[in-house]
C-alpha cells in the first residue's frame, strides 16, 4: 500500500517535473518572452513553476511514504540516492527561486533534474533491507545533508552556465563558444547514455559472454567490443552484424573491463547521432539556439546567484558530507577517515569550493572564470555522486 | 610595537618550520619503527618450548653446537617445499654438530605428527603454541625463516625464503669448521 | 576592505626596519642552518612570511592537494587491497599501471613525503595568513574612530540625512539601534553603532579550526595515543592485544541473512568480553553500529568471515557391508586426539588437514590452519582384522570413496556437527577524536559566521544641525537596508535605498 503510494507519488513527481521542464523551455524559447521583460514571468514560465512546485511536493510525500514502508531513509541505494539528489535540485531551485526570480534558471534545472532522475531509474527500483553497515540514524542523517548541501551547489552550476550563455558572443567561433558548445555536447552524452542504458534495460537485453570459461561477463548492451583476445565476430550477431566489432585494449585490466569500454563506446555513438540530428534540425551551433533563451537576463545577477548558491551550499555540504560522514565513519567502521574513494573525492569537491571561495572573495574572480569554476564544479559533484560508484570500487560500494 | 610585530614573526615562522620537520621526520620514524628487526651478530635469544613428543627443549640445550632454527607451518606451501632440504642437510652434517630445531607456529599435535610422518623429519620439532618465540622474541614476519645459530650461541644468518640443500650446506660447513 | 589592505602594507613596512632584538631572534632561527650574510637573514624571515601569506600560494597549495588527493583514487589503497602483497598485487590485478602505480608510491598516497609536506605546508599558510590578517583587522576595529568625516559618511552605499536635527535625534537614533542590538559608542556630536564584529574574524576562525583538525590528526604520533588492529576470534578463543594490555574473548556469535540464499546480510553479532589476565572486565553484545569503548579503546563489530568452520561433532562408525552401527565418538575439529576408542574398535588419527587440499602437482596439504574443509585419515582396527583399514573422511567431501575408487571396510556417518565463525573486531585507540571533533566544530561555527552572519555598521555625524547617517555591511544589503529604514523611521527619515556598487 505505502509501496504503491510512494511509486505513485514519484510517478507525479517525474511527470511534473517532465512538464515543467516543457513549459519552461516553450516559455523562454516563446515568442511572447521577446516581447515583455525578461524579469517578468511569462505565462508558460509562471506554471512551469507551479508545476514544479507540485513535483517537488509529490517527490516529498514519494520518499516519505517510502520511508514510511521501509523503515529507513530511502537513500541507501543508487536510485534513492539519485532520485534524492534530484530532489534537493529542484527544491532549492524552488527555494531559491522565490528569492531572486530567476524563471529562466527553470529552463536549466528542470531538464537537468529530469536527466539525472530518468537515470536513478535505470537503477533497480525495489526496497532492499538494510545491510548492517547501514542500520544506523547516521544514514538519514549524513546521506540527506550530503544530498542538500549538492543540490545547492547544482544550482550554482545551473546559474553560472546560464550566466556563461549571456554573456559569451556565440556568433564567433570565440574559445568560449566552442567550449560552451562541448559542454552542452557532454550533457548530451549523458542524456545518450541514459536513454542506452534504459532502452536496453527496457528491452531485457543481456548477453553472458564466456558463459562456459572461468571469466563471465555480463554485457548490458551489444558487446562491440569484445573483452581482449575474443576473436572479432566470434560472440553473437546484432541486426545481422556479426560482434564484437573490436578488441578490449589488453591494458584495461579490471574484471569488468570489457562491459565499461563497451558502454562507453556505445555512448560515445549516441551521443554523436542524438547530437548530429539535434545539429541537424536547429541546423547551427547548439549553443546558439539555447544562447537565444538567455538574451537579455541580468548578467550580473547569474553571476551573484551563482556565488550565493555556493556560499549556501559549501557549509551544508561541509556538515553532511564531512563532518557527518566522519562521526559515522568513526562509530561504523572505527574510524573517521579511511581515504576510502567516496571520503576522498567528498574531500577533493570540498577542496574545489574551497579555491573557487578564496579565488572570488581574495583574488577577485567574478563572472567569467568563477562561472566556468562552477560549470566544472558539476562535473566534480557528478564524478562524486555516480563516477566513483561505477568507476572506483571501495567501502561505499554497497550504494549501488 | 614595532619590535614586537617583527620578533613575533620570526618566531612564528621559526617554530612552524621546526614543528613540520619535527612531525615529518616523527612520521617517518613512526613508520621505520614497526619493522622492527632482530641483530645479526648477538646471542641467539633462549627459549623454552615443549617438543612434538611431550619433553621440553631449550636452545641453550645445544650450546657447543651449530643449531639452525627453522620456522614453519604445515599450511605454508613453500615451508612444505624446503623441508625435504632440511631434512637432508640434517641426516648428512648432525654427525658433525649440526642440530635442526623445526620450530612449528601454533599448530596441533595430531595435524603437525602426520606432517612429520609424511615427510619423515628426524629432527626435533617445538611447538610454539602462541608464535611468542616466533614473533615476540625472532621477530619473525613471513615463514618460512630459518635462523643460523653458531657454536658460541651467536646469530650468524637469516632466511627468510625457502633455502636449498646447497644454501644450507654453504652456510653451514663454515660455522661446522669452525670452532673445532 | 580596501582601508584594511592600506593597514597590511603599513604593517609589511614596518618589519622592514632593523633592531637589536630582531636581529637576535633571527640569530637564534638561523642556528643550525647554513651561515647567510647578516643583512640577508631579515630578508629570509620576511620572504617566507610573505610567501605563506600569499594567497595565490594558500591557493595553489589548496589546488595540489586536489589533485593530489585524486591520484591516490586511481586504484585502490594499499590499506584497501585484499592481500598482504602490494608489490605483486598491483602488477597481478591491474598489470603494468598497476606495477607503475605502486612503484610510485601512489598506493600509499596519503602517507607519502609529498602529500604530508602539502599538509604542512597548508597548516603554515593558515597559521600564518590568520595572524597576517586577523590581527590588524582586529587592530583597525578595535581603534576605528567614532567621528568619520561627513564627507566619508555621504559616500557610503547607505546614506540618509536629516535636517535641524540635534543631540536629541542622535540618541534616539542610538536607542533605536541599541533594541536591535547593536553595540553604540559615542563621542561629541558623533556616534558609531556596530554588530556582528566577530563574523568579520569568520574566514579566521575556519582556519582555526582546520588547524585544530589537522593537530588532531597529527596527534596519533605521540606514542600511546593511536592504535589500530584488526583481530579475529573463533567463537569461545581468547585473543590477547598485548599493546593495549588486556584479551577479547568471543563469548558467542550470531549470523542471520534475510535470504535463503544467503546473498544479504541482516545483522552479525558478538558477544564480546574485555579481560585484564583472568579478569572479566566488560562485556557487550557487539553489533555493528554500536562499538564497546574501553578505556578509550573502542572495539567494534567490523566484519566477519563468512566461511563456516567445523568445531565439533558425533562420528559414528559402521560397518558398511552390514550397516550394522558399531558406536560413536566425538571429535574436536580444532584439536583431534590421536587415537579414538569406540567399543572394540580402535582409530587411529594418521593424518589430519584441517583445510585440506588435493592437487595434482602438490599432492595433499593444508591450506590453513582454520578447519574450514577437514580431511582425517584413520586407521581403524578391531576384531575380525587382521591389517587396520586406512580410509579417508571428509565432511565436505562425503563422496570422498567414490571419488578415490576405494573399497572401505567402514562407514563413517557425521550424527551431528557444530560449525562456527570467525568474527572480526575492530579495535581503534585515538585520543586525537575529541581534538578533531572540536576542530570540527570550529569550522563549522566559522563557516557559519562567514555565510550566514554580517558585520553592520552605522556612523552618524552632526554637522550645521544636519545628522548625517552612513551605513555599512559586509554582506547582506537588502537585509541592512530595512534595518537601517527601520531606525530611522524613529527620527522621522524618509526610506532610502543603497546604492549599487
Amino acid at each position: 500500500m505505502m509501496m504503491q503510494l510512494s511509486g505513485f507519488f514519484f510517478g507525479t513527481a517525474f511527470f511534473s517535473y517532465l512538464a515543467a521542464a516543457i513549459l519552461y523551455i516553450v516559455g523562454v524559447t516563446g515568442r511572447k518572452m521577446k516581447v515583455e521583460s525578461k524579469e517578468k514571468a511569462t505565462f508558460w514560465t509562471k506554471w512551469g513553476y507551479i508545476v514544479m512546485v507540485i513535483g517537488v511536493s509529490s517527490q516529498a510525500i514519494a520518499i516519505i511514504t517510502r520511508w514510511v514502508y521501509g523503515g529507513f531513509a530511502p537513500v541507501s541505494n543508487m536510485f534513492e540516492y539519485m532520485s534524492f539528489w534530484v530532489f534537493t535540485i529542484m527544491l532549492a531551485f524552488v527555494v531559491i527561486n522565490a528569492f531572486y526570480k530567476v524563471h529562466v534558471l527553470g529552463a536549466f534545472v528542470a531538464p537537468v533534474g529530469l536527466t539525472i532522475l530518468a537515470y536513478a531509474s535505470v537503477f533497480p527500483r525495489d526496497v532492499k533491507p538494510l545491510i548492517p553497515a547501514l542500520q544506523s540514524y547516521w544514514l538519514s542523517i549524513h546521506v540527506t545533508t550530503a544530498a542538500l548541501g549538492e543540490g545547492i551547489l547544482t544550482i550554482s552550476f545551473a546559474a553560472g552556465l546560464m550566466y556563461l550563455l549571456v554573456v559569451t558572443d556565440v556568433s564567433g567561433k570565440s574559445r568560449a563558444a566552442k567550449f560552451l558548445e562541448f559542454t552542452i555536447y557532454l550533457f548530451f552524452t549523458l542524456v545518450a547514455f541514459i536513454l542506452l542504458a534504459t532502452g536496453f534495460r527496457g528491452a531485457g537485453y543481456e548477453f553472458l559472454a564466456g558463459a562456459n570459461t572461468g571469466s563471465q561477463l555480463l554485457y548490458r548492451m551489444p558487446p562491440l567490443a569484445g573483452p581482449s583476445g575474443t576473436d572479432l565476430g566470434s560472440l553473437t550477431t546484432m541486426a545481422g552484424i556479426p560482434l564484437p566489432l573490436i578488441e578490449t585494449p589488453g591494458w584495461m585490466h579490471g574484471t569488468n573491463a570489457p562491459v565499461g569500454f563497451n558502454t562507453v563506446i556505445w555512448t560515445i555513438i549516441g551521443s554523436l547521432v542524438l547530437y548530429g540530428v539535434l545539429r541537424l534540425i536547429a541546423r547551427k551551433p547548439l549553443v546558439r539556439v539555447i544562447s537565444k533563451w538567455v538574451q537579455g537576463l541580468d548578467a550580473e545577477m547569474l553571476d551573484e546567484l551563482s556565488y550565493r548558491a555556493v556560499a549556501i551550499g559549501y557549509p551544508v555540504f561541509t556538515l553532511g558530507a564531512l563532518v557527518f560522514a566522519m562521526i559515522w565513519a568513526q562509530e561504523a567502521w572505527g574510524s573517521y577517515w579511511s581515504w576510502d574513494p567516496k571520503e576522498t573525492w567528498a574531500l577533493i569537491t570540498w577542496l574545489y569550493y574551497t579555491a573557487y571561495l578564496h579565488l572570488r572573495l581574495r583574488r577577485g574572480w567574478e563572472g567569467t572564470k568563477t562561472a566556468w569554476m562552477a560549470v566544472a564544479g558539476f562535473v566534480v559533484i557528478l564524478f562524486l555522486l555516480v563516477g566513483v560508484n561505477l568507476v572506483i570500487s571501495g567501502l561505499h560500494s554497497y550504494a549501488t | 610595537m614595532e619590535k614586537r610585530t617583527d620578533l613575533s614573526k620570526v618566531v612564528t615562522v621559526v617554530i612552524l618550520l621546526l614543528a613540520s620537520v619535527g612531525i615529518l621526520w616523527a612520521v617517518f620514524n613512526f613508520q621505520n619503527d614497526e619493522v622492527v628487526k632482530l641483530e645479526l651478530g648477538g646471542p641467539a635469544p633462549d627459549f623454552t618450548l615443549q617438543t612434538l613428543d611431550g619433553k621440553m627443549a631449550s636452545l641453550s640445550d645445544y650450546k657447543g653446537k651449530v643449531v639452525l632454527v627453522n620456522f614453519w607451518a604445515s599450511w605454508c606451501q613453500p615451508c612444505r617445499e624446503e623441508m625435504p632440504a632440511i631434512e637432508q642437510a640434517y641426516e648428512t652434517y648432525k654427525d658433525q654438530g649440526l642440530v635442526v630445531l623445526g620450530v612449528n607456529l601454533k599448530e596441533k599435535t595430531v595435524p603437525v605428527q602426520g606432517f612429520v610422518d609424511n615427510y619423515k623429519l628426524t629432527f626435533p620439532i617445538l611447538m610454539d603454541t602462541d608464535n611468542a618465540v616466533a614473533i615476540d622474541l625472532y621477530k619473525v614476519k613471513p615463514i618460512p625463516t630459518s635462523f643460523f645459530i653458531d657454536r658460541e650461541g651467536n646469530l650468524v644468518q637469516k632466511a627468510d625464503f625457502p633455502m636449498t640443500f646447497e644454501y644450507i650446506e654453504n652456510t653451514v660447513k663454515p660455522l661446522l669448521d669452525a670452532g673445532r | 576592505m580596501r582601508q584594511l589592505n592600506n593597514e597590511e602594507q603599513t604593517e609589511n613596512r614596518k618589519g622592514q626596519g632593523t633592531d637589536h632584538e630582531n636581529q637576535t631572534a633571527q640569530e637564534n632561527a638561523a642556528q643550525g642552518a647554513r651561515p647567510v650574510r647578516p643583512v640577508r637573514r631579515k630578508g629570509i624571515i620576511e620572504s617566507i612570511w610573505d610567501f605563506f601569506a600569499s594567497v595565490p600560494v594558500g591557493i595553489t597549495i589548496i589546488a595540489l592537494l586536489t589533485v593530489g588527493s585524486t591520484l591516490g583514487t586511481i586504484y585502490p589503497q594499499e590499506n584497501a587491497i585484499p592481500s598482504p602483497n602490494p608489490e605483486f598485487y598491483y602488477f597481478d590485478t591491474y598489470g603494468k599501471l598497476g606495477e607503475i602505480y605502486f612503484r610510485l608510491g601512489l598506493s600509499h598516497t596519503y602517507t607519502t613525503w609529498w602529500y604530508l609536506t602539502l599538509v604542512l605546508l597548508l597548516a603554515i599558510s593558515l597559521v600564518i595568513v590568520s595572524i597576517d590578517r586577523g590581527v590588524p583587522l582586529y587592530k583597525s576595529l578595535k581603534n576605528q574612530p567614532v567621528a568619520r568625516k561627513v564627507l566619508a559618511i555621504r559616500g557610503d552605499r547607505l546614506y540618509a540625512s536629516k535636517e535641524a536635527a540635534g543631540e536629541e535625534e542622535m540618541n534616539r537614533l542610538g536607542e533605536a539601534l541599541k533594541k536591535r542590538r547593536y553595540k553604540i559608542r559615542t563621542e561629541q556630536g558623533a556616534l558609531l553603532a556596530e554588530k556582528g564584529r566577530l563574523p568579520r574574524f569568520g574566514a579566521y576562525v575556519i582556519h582555526i579550526g582546520l588547524l585544530i583538525i589537522i593537530a588532531g590528526v597529527f596527534t596519533r604520533l605521540i606514542p600511546g595515543w593511536y592504535y589500530t588492529d584488526m583481530v579475529w576470534i573463533k567463537e569461545g578463543e581468547r585473543v590477547p592485544v598485548k599493546e593495549l594490555g588486556f584479551s577479547l574473548q568471543n563469548n558467542g556469535f550470531e549470523l542471520e541473512y534475510y535470504d535463503q540464499q544467503q546473498t544479504r546480510v541482516k545483522k552479525y553479532e558478538t558477544d564480546v568480553a574485555v579481560y585484564e589476565g583472568d579478569q572479566e572486565v566488560a562485556i557487550k553484545h557487539l553489533i555493528v553500529n554500536d562499538p564497546l569503548i574501553y578505556e578509550n579503546t573502542y572495539i567494534f563489530q567490523n566484519s566477519f568471515d563468512p566461511s563456516p568452520m567445523f568445531k565439533d561433532g558425533e562420528i559414528q562408525l559402521l560397518d558398511k557391508a552390514t550397516q550394522k552401527p558399531l558406536g560413536t565418538f566425538h571429535f574436536d575439529f580444532e584439536d583431534p586426539q590421536p587415537e579414538y576408542k569406540v567399543g572394540d574398535y580402535t582409530l587411529k588419527v594418521v593424518n589430519y588437514y584441517p583445510d585440506i587440499r588435493v592437487d595434482k602437482d602438490m599432492g595433499i596439504y593444508t591450506n590453513s590452519r582454520e578447519p574450514y574443509n577437514p580431511g582425517i585419515q584413520f586407521d581403524i582396527s578391531g576384531p575380525g582384522f587382521a591389517e587396520p583399514s586406512r580410509q579417508w573422511m571428509m565432511p565436505m567431501a562425503p563422496f570422498v570413496e567414490q571419488m578415490l575408487g576405494a573399497e572401505y571396510k567402514f562407514s563413517l556417518k557425521f550424527q551431528q556437527v557444530d560449525v562456527f565463525h570467525m568474527t572480526g573486531l575492530k579495535l581503534n585507540r585515538d585520543l586525537g577524536i575529541p581534538i578533531v571533533y572540536t576542530g570540527c566544530g570550529v569550522t563549522l561555527w566559522g563557516l557559519v559566521l562567514v555565510f550566514y552572519f554580517q558585520h553592520r555598521r552605522v556612523w552618524a555625524r552632526l554637522e550645521d544641525g544636519v545628522l548625517h547617517v552612513g551605513g555599512h555591511t559586509n554582506k547582506n544589503w537588502l537585509g541592512m537596508n530595512k534595518e537601517f529604514n527601520r531606525a530611522l523611521s524613529v527620527i522621522d527619515v524618509e526610506p532610502v535605498k543603497f546604492k549599487k556598487k
